[in-house]
């Protein structure tokens, strides 16, 4: 499994800006978002896109994923292309009910280009990702895969295991929204039975890290200005939380 | 790819009370011979102190990474 970092932890920095503070928190590798201050995104020219893809593997931390603001994006042959002078999948948050939609106007695409679409749900439901599962099947193999977004405000995991069976190893990106700073704070959400459940499981795709909430900005980006850890007991995460007002102030 | 590269269970996403319950609950969920790698923004030697009071000679104990940024350990579960 590598750990990576979302750029909705620091939406406002430049690329080099976000390298250098992932590889500083021993991050292994980025999910970029579209719309942030990066500055990559459908359209951008393949040499650029290339280059800066390019120099943030150099400086250790490559671009692992590429989230779609809108799903839709995803038929847009300029996505596939992203994808492709990325080397990353593409990930698109979509409606269950509509994912068959967009694998079928999206695929022609990804399988020009040689580029992996990624159908993103936000679910602890394992009939859910199953049905997601059934979409991506009827792709051609390689073209798409699935991604899981976790937020643990929403419900505490119970059966995380399930979830992952359901993807039937097609699960290639899970995004937490939390962890980081915010770890200290979410005892009880079923984030420990999840990592356990990876673990077990052998995953080996990528996870990335993200502020459950705008709120939980001002401390990631205090968090991510340190290096290395606080120990088990983290005071200073726990200062941290304090600083965004949560959850013992004015929480998610 | 070996079962030693695959089952990872990386900590520092884990609220700080859980992550003991977490890892001792992954070592016992293992048959014996098997592994699995911890990875830790800290060397976690507690926790091997912790491993060797609770589970003496059960255990294996690796380090394959020692910061400065990330820890990896290979924790095994032995036959007794």
């Amino acid at each position: 499994m590598r750990l990576t970092l979302s750029s909705s932890a620091l939406p406002e920095a430049a690329l080099p800006e976000l390298v250098a503070a992932g590889v500083r928190r021993g991050f292994a590798g980025l999910e970029l978002e579209e719309g942030h201050a990066h500055g990559l995104g459908p359209g951008a020219p393949t040499a650029a896109v290339e280059a800066m893809a390019a120099g943030a593997a150099r400086s250790g931390l490559p671009i692992t994923a590429f989230r779609l603001g809108d799903a839709g994006r995803a038929a847009d042959p300029a996505t596939a292309r992203l994808g492709t002078a990325l080397g990353a999948p593409i990930v698109a948050t979509v409606d269950p009910d509509h994912a068959a939609i967009v694998v079928a106007d999206a695929v022609p695409h990804f399988a020009e280009a040689g580029a992996t679409l990624l159908l993103a749900v936000e679910t602890g439901r394992a009939e859910v990702m199953a049905w997601l599962r059934a979409v991506a099947e009827m792709a051609p193999p390689g073209a798409v895969g699935l991604a899981w977004d976790i937020d643990p405000g929403a419900g505490p995991l119970t059966t995380p295991d399930a979830v992952l069976e359901a993807g039937g190893g097609r699960i290639r990106h899970i995004r937490l929204q939390g962890g980081g700073p915010e770890a200290v704070g979410q005892v009880g959400l079923g984030i420990g039975r999840l990592m356990g459940a990876l673990a077990l499981a052998g995953y080996a795709g990528t996870f990335a890290l993200a502020p459950s909430t705008p709120r939980f900005r001002h401390a990631w980006r205090a968090w991510l200005g340190h290096r290395g850890g606080w120990g088990c007991g983290s005071k200073a995460g726990a200062e941290l939380i304090g600083i965004a007002g949560g959850p013992g102030g004015a929480g998610r | 790819m070996s079962q030693r590269e695959t089952r990872e269970l990386d900590v520092r996403v884990i609220p700080p009370r859980e992550k003991h319950p977490t890892i001792f609950e992954t070592f016992l969920s293992l048959r014996p011979g098997e592994s699995f790698i911890l990875v830790n923004d800290h060397d976690p030697k507690p926790l091997r102190y912790q491993f060797e009071f609770q589970y003496p000679g059960e255990f294996g104990w690796e380090y394959l990474e020692q910061g400065p940024t990330v820890w990896r350990v290979a924790i095994s579960r032995r036959s007794v």
